[in-house]
Order: C-alpha cells, then structure tokens, then sequence
C-alpha cells in the first residue's frame, strides 16, 4: 500500500530528520508508527501525505509514485496530522461543509460521517465550544468524509476520554474490517497494542523495528523476564551465569530478577536449580510489554 | 475552482471581514451624508451641479482614507485564518492543486475588495437623496448625477490600488501572521501619503501612493497626473508581480 525506499530529508542542513527510512505498509493493515517525540514520525507521515513534496519517485502509494500521481493518491487519502486544525468561528457542520466543497463531495456526506464518530448532536455548535475529545471527534470526520482507502492519523487518540478510546478503537476496527488501511502514529503503546496489526519503531529518523504485531510477540516472549525467590542466592547466581545465558541479574534478599532469551530455558533452569538442593519459593515469569520492548529497543540502538 | 471559491466564502461566516465590507463601503458616504444634513451650505456652491463636487470629495476621501487601509484589513483577514490555526497543512493535503488554492484566495480578496467599492458608489449615490429631502437648496434633484465621470475615476482608483493589493498579498502568505504585513502596510501607507505630499514626482513610482494619484485633487504640490502617463500600467505591474512571487513561496510550504 505504501512503500518507503531510502528517504532522507532535513528542514536544515547538517540536521538529519529522516536517515535513509524505508518503510512497507501492507494493504488493509492497521501499521502503528511508533516513536519518541522528534523522532520523525510526523516527518514521514508528511511525506506519505504529500505535505512535503518528495522530488525523487523514493514513496510510492497504491502502487504508484507519488511525486506523479500525487492528486490521484490523494483522493483516496484520509489525513489528520498533528492537531486538528479547524475553524474556531465556525461550526462543525461549516468546518466539513468546507472540505466536502474543496474534494466535490455531496454534503449529505457530513450527517454520516459525524454519525459514525458519535457528533452528529454537537454538529450545530461552534468549533471554539468543543471538547479536546469533541475536536479529535470532528478530525476523524473529516479523514471519513471522502471515504478514502488509506487513513493517515497522527496521535489520533490524544484527549479522548476511555469511552471515546472505546468507540474510536472499534471504529479503526470496523474501518479495518471493511479492507482500509490505516496508518497511525501514537505514543499509548498499549492502545496501539491493542488493535495494531502492524508495527514500525522509529528513532532518531531511521526505522529500529519494522514487522507484524505476531514477530513482535514472538520476540515478547524470547526476551522474558523472571522473578524467584530462592534458599540460596549467591549459589544460583552463579550457576546461572555459568550454565545459562543470563541477561540480567538482581538480587535483592533473597529474590532474584533474570533476563532470559528463550521461554524453553525456563524448565531447564528449575530443574537444574533444584537438582543443585537449592529450593525455588517463589517463581514469576513476567512477559515484556510493549512499552518495555519499545523502551529496549530504543535504548539498545 | 468556483467550490474552491465557495469553500472561502464559507470560512468567512462569523468573520470580522464584513465588518470592513460595510465599513469600508458606506464609511465615506454614511459621514459625508451627516455632514452635508449638520451644514450643506459649506459643500454646495451654486450655480454649479453640486454632483460634481459631492461626489470628487467622497471619492478623494475614500482612496485617500479608507480604501488602502480596508485592503490591508481584507488581505490579512482572508490569509491569517490559516496562519492561525496553522490550517495549511490540512489544506495542502487537498488532491486540490496548489494555484487553485491560492487562487481563490486571491480571487475572494478582488471579489470583497470590489463589493466594497461597489457599496461605496451606490451609497455614494444613493444617499445625496436624503441629503436632498433635508436641504432641498443642495439641488441634487435638478441636476443629473455624473455617472460616467464618477464610474471612470472609480474603476481608476481600483486599477491604482492594485498595486497595494498585490504587494499585501505578497506579504501575508510570505510571514505566517497578521501583525507584520499590517505594520509593513501602514508604514507604506504613510511613506505613500508623505511622497504624495512633498515628492508627487516620486510617488508616481511608488505603489502605495499611486491610488491617491488617480486625478489632481488639489492637495498635493501642484503635479499634472495627465503628465504622469502609465501610473495604471505600473499598478497593475507591480500586481501581476507579486501574484507570481506569492505563489513560488506558497508552493515551497510544508
């Protein structure tokens, strides 16, 4: 759906914002783009807009270039980059009256798409008067109203309460349901990890991580951790350094916190622990989550 | 590019721009009409059609007072909606090509910008009939109004401003506020005024003193415009200048 082919890019010189990123979107994908602020997501997610222009064929959308074929692509483009920006003095309905002017569209376009984001009620008041949930709501409209194929949504779920979250995950679902692809970025990693179907981690403007949310829970449940309670501490410690792979290691009166790569390591360690006399108390496996991941994989690079 | 248009149109519902549209274009004519109700003996001079006369004073007071300064509010009114919500970057995301969009932003100001004159000259018109009911000695009813004359100057003074026009509209897609290209225009607007008073010879050159160069008023030091050939040309110029500058600018935003 989106392909991304060694893009660089920077506002000023001598500053990479984005260093050689490529980037493959799969067709009818939800793709979670994820990263530290400044990292260059909304960078990227300009691009794949054509909100900066692109001179050298480097993104292709649909399957064609978008430096050829930008109107055609962006027909078929939802986009809510950053914040929504609409016309305080306005109300919604004027808001998406303007954009269904701008793409040609039929204005009873507008009843349904606030129907389906759950605004239809607040459509009469003026922008200025909504809620920071009410302005996320109007934006979603607006990436609805052209019914498009591919939505492009930066921090889409910023200021919406739990209810609202519900209804716009089980929207992004139905949408994704339907065949959409949808793009989004986000820093609520567990949200994310709720629906995404596929992730990319960017720092620093280059892609750490790119793949489906299955690799990435394959890759959860090698980077483990565990936590035991044992009768002797030091004994454990070092039959562990000695016979297993030990990412990590803390003790602490008697408890002990251990990294291990694969989940098959963890029979073997009991039983060697207590073919050695050394009683296990208590043990704990504890999978990484998301954030966690994220969080290593950011450090780690 | 006429639902581009309307789109404009639409995101000024709410807007201060109408206020300037009925300012601007009933300003002149509304003040004249109280002064010539308070003392209409100060204005007329008999013997001669008091059209002429009424009508060269508001439209002297209109390009020298109110026209330049309304197309300062307009410009920055119609553009600084998208500076201040940073809306361009939800517009250049339209399939729209990018000269439609500038275009009918510029289209929109010409459009206001010519309702606002269009107001100007039916009030102008209109209201020397109360005048008339009120102090019948003015004598508008027995002479014909100087349509063609006024209608001339008129489309002159618009032709002249074009200059302003094109160089305001420069300015507020260049800077992403409202407040630089309004203190860039005022002070163009006094160094105008000034060169229109003290070097009449060098504010023909000069865009922002060109529409009060459009006929010999008599305030200035006594210049000849007659002399002065091409003045219309340079506004124009000057006009069909910026629009391009404007529009390289517009296509290099992010």
């Amino acid at each position: 759906m989106v392909e991304i082919r060694n893009l660089n890019f920077s506002y000023k010189r001598k500053q990479h914002t984005l260093r050689d990123l490529s980037l493959s979107i799969p067709a009818g994908s939800i793709f979670a783009f994820v990263g530290e602020n400044g990292a260059g997501k909304s960078t990227t997610l300009k691009h794949i807009v054509g909100l900066i222009p692109e001179l050298n064929h480097k993104i292709e959308v649909f399957g064609k270039s978008l430096r050829t074929h930008r109107k055609e692509i962006v027909q078929k483009v939802g986009v809510m980059i950053e914040s929504p920006s609409f016309y305080p003095f306005l109300s919604g309905y004027d808001n998406l009256k303007i954009h269904c002017l701008y793409r040609k569209l039929p204005l009873e376009r507008i009843e349904k798409v606030t129907r389906k984001v759950g605004l239809s009620e607040h459509l009469r008041k003026k922008y200025k008067a909504y809620s920071m949930g009410m302005k996320q709501q109007l934006g979603l409209a607006l990436t609805l109203l052209a019914d498009p194929d591919l939505y492009v949504l930066d921090e889409p779920m910023n200021g919406l309460d739990p209810t609202r979250r519900i209804a716009f995950r089980n929207l992004l679902l139905d949408l994704h349901k339907k065949g959409k692809t949808i793009l989004l970025s986000s820093h609520h990693l567990p949200e994310v990890e709720l629906i995404a179907t596929d992730i990319g981690i960017i720092k620093n403007g280059s892609i750490l991580f790119q793949g489906s949310m299955e690799s990435l829970r394959s890759l959860k449940q090698k980077n483990q951790s565990l936590h035991m309670e044992v009768s002797d501490v030091g004994q454990t410690t070092s039959l562990l350094e000695k016979e297993f792979e030990i990412l990590l290691a803390n003790t602490k009166s008697g408890k002990l916190e251990i990294g291990i790569k694969d989940r098959e390591n963890i029979p073997l360690i009991v039983q060697r622990l207590t073919a050695n006399g050394i009683a296990i108390y208590k043990l704990n496996g504890n999978e990484k989550s998301l954030e966690e991941l994220f969080m290593d994989s950011i450090s780690t690079n | 590019m006429w639902n581009t248009i309307a789109a404009e149109w639409v995101k000024l519902n709410n807007s201060s721009v109408w206020i300037w549209v009925i300012l601007g274009g009933l300003g002149v004519s509304l003040t004249r009409l109280v002064l010539y109700a308070i003392g209409p003996e100060a204005y007329t001079l008999l013997a001669q059609n008091p059209w002429e006369s009424y009508l060269n004073m508001n439209l002297t007071y209109f390009s020298l007072l109110i026209f330049p300064l309304v197309i300062l509010a307009v410009i920055s009114i119609v553009n600084n909606q998208e500076h201040r919500i940073d809306s361009w970057k939800v517009i250049l995301t339209l399939p729209n090509p990018r000269w439609e969009l500038l275009g009918s932003k510029l289209l929109t100001i010409l459009i206001l910008l010519a309702t606002i004159f269009l107001l100007f000259v039916i009030s102008t018109i209109l209201f020397a009939y109360p005048i008339y009911w009120i102090h019948p000695e003015t004598e508008f009813a027995y002479f014909q109004p100087l349509f063609f004359e006024f209608a001339s100057d008129c489309v002159k003074v618009f032709g002249y401003s074009l200059g302003i026009v094109g160089l305001q509209f420069f300015f507020s897609i260049a800077f992403k506020n409202s407040t630089f290209p309004i203190i860039l225009g005022i002070a163009f607007y006094l160094v105008g005024f000034l060169l229109f008073m003290a070097l009449p010879n060098v504010a023909v050159n000069f865009p922002y003193s060109l529409p009060f160069l459009y006929k010999d008023i008599g305030i200035s030091q006594s210049i000849d415009v007659n002399n002065f050939s091409g003045m219309g040309i340079r506004s124009c110029l000057v006009f069909a200048c910026s629009v391009p500058i404007s529009y390289m600018i517009f296509i290099t935003r992010r």
